[in-house]
């Protein structure tokens, strides 16, 4: 019972981690004009 | 008199962009002539009358766009040796190269046949073209693509992960597998970052045909693992009505003011639409004379490609430059 105890503690623990590193800090940030990025585009004459 | 083979979501758009610049007659034939008929229906206005016909109706045209599913090359010779001109939206391979050995049979009847008339290959050289006015020469272009338009351009991309990529490498053709080759590719937003892969696709043959001052020219498909790995099977599940929001990456390389300079300019938006849109603008340039007879592509030095951009941008054809960082 022990031993099944841990094994779901290092599971969910191991879950919270990879949580973490996968959705931690993904939220898409808008770039600046000082970053650059795409912008509108006009060809030449 | 205007006709278009092929009542699928890329020739429902020609149609529409037809009707749309007031072209007053229109015939669409279709394997399914139901579709055909609805299209039609649709598409009528007081100044425009859309017809549906059998394939048969389409040599009293003027001037044919092939929207439906490759092959094109057998119906291009056929329709040019009839007298008509042609306007071909085939991305296979193996197709456009059959139908660049045809400029003989179109200057002997005095016809257009323009290879290539869609997004990728078609807008990929025009934008080549229009980008090099930038650089004192160009030597590179590399095209990325992703998304698809109806089901046929689906079916016909997950074969293009199979067999071999073409591309034009130091003046000399490079065959190597399709499906290698990973490159992170930056499309405009919405679609963002995806991984790339070498595709076989006709981009390379249209646009060394267009430019063939070019030293090197790749084309790269995104991809994601289970493309890759279901490549060579049948399709696992029937591909959508619809591939959605799709986009071009077109990176141009080449020498300005005595340095190195790359420009990068895409497009994102519905593959169908723009696709259509490039289709009726040829056909239109076509129609009113911009094209010489044989075989042409957009972006050739003989077409008129500042026109064709400048009506592509009217029509809500939206490009994108890409900027890198400012630094300091």
């Amino acid at each position: 019972m022990k031993l099944f105890r841990r094994l779901l503690l290092v599971l969910s623990v191991a879950t919270a981690v990879v949580g973490i590193l996968r959705f931690g800090g993904s939220g898409k940030q808008r770039v600046t004009t000082k970053q650059g990025g795409w912008r509108g585009y006009e060809p030449t004459k | 008199m205007i006709g278009v083979m092929g009542a699928g979501l890329v020739g429902a758009a020609v149609v529409d962009m037809l009707t749309a610049h007031g072209q007053a007659q229109v015939v669409v034939s279709d394997a399914n002539m139901a579709v055909a008929r609805h299209l039609a229906v649709r598409a009528s206005t007081k100044t425009s009358q859309v017809h549906a016909s059998n394939v048969g109706d389409m040599f009293a045209t003027n001037l044919v766009v092939l929207a439906c599913p490759a092959p094109h090359a057998k119906a291009a010779r056929k329709l040019l040796e009839a007298g008509v001109s042609v306007v071909s939206c085939s991305d296979d391979l193996d197709d456009t190269l059959a139908m660049l050995d045809l400029d003989a049979v179109a200057r002997q009847a005095r016809q257009t046949l323009v290879v290539g008339a869609t997004m990728s290959p078609g807008l990929s050289g025009l934008l080549v073209r229009v980008m090099s006015a930038r650089f004192s020469t160009v030597d590179e272009a590399h095209i990325a693509i992703h998304g698809t338009a109806g089901p046929a351009c689906a079916q016909q991309h997950h074969r293009a992960l199979t067999g071999q990529s073409l591309g034009w490498h130091d003046g000399d053709w490079l065959r190597r597998r399709a499906g290698s080759g990973r490159e992170l590719c930056w499309f405009p937003d919405p679609v963002g970052p995806r991984d790339c892969y070498r595709a076989e696709l006709a981009d390379p043959a249209v646009i060394h045909q267009a430019l063939p001052e070019l030293l090197r020219v790749t084309v790269r498909m995104s991809a994601n693992r289970r493309d890759r790995l279901t490549a060579r099977l049948p399709m696992l599940t029937p591909p959508h009505a619809e591939g959605g929001v799709g986009a071009l990456r077109v990176e141009v390389r080449g020498w300005r003011n005595d340095a190195r300079h790359v420009e990068v300019v895409g497009v994102a938006d519905r593959v169908a639409r723009v696709a259509g849109k490039v289709a009726a603008t040829t056909a239109r340039q076509v129609i009113a004379g911009g094209f010489a007879s044989g075989v042409r592509v957009l972006g050739d030095d003989e077409s008129p490609n500042a026109t064709l951009i400048d009506e592509l941008v009217a029509s809500s054809v939206h490009l994108h430059e890409f900027v890198g960082s400012v630094l300091g």
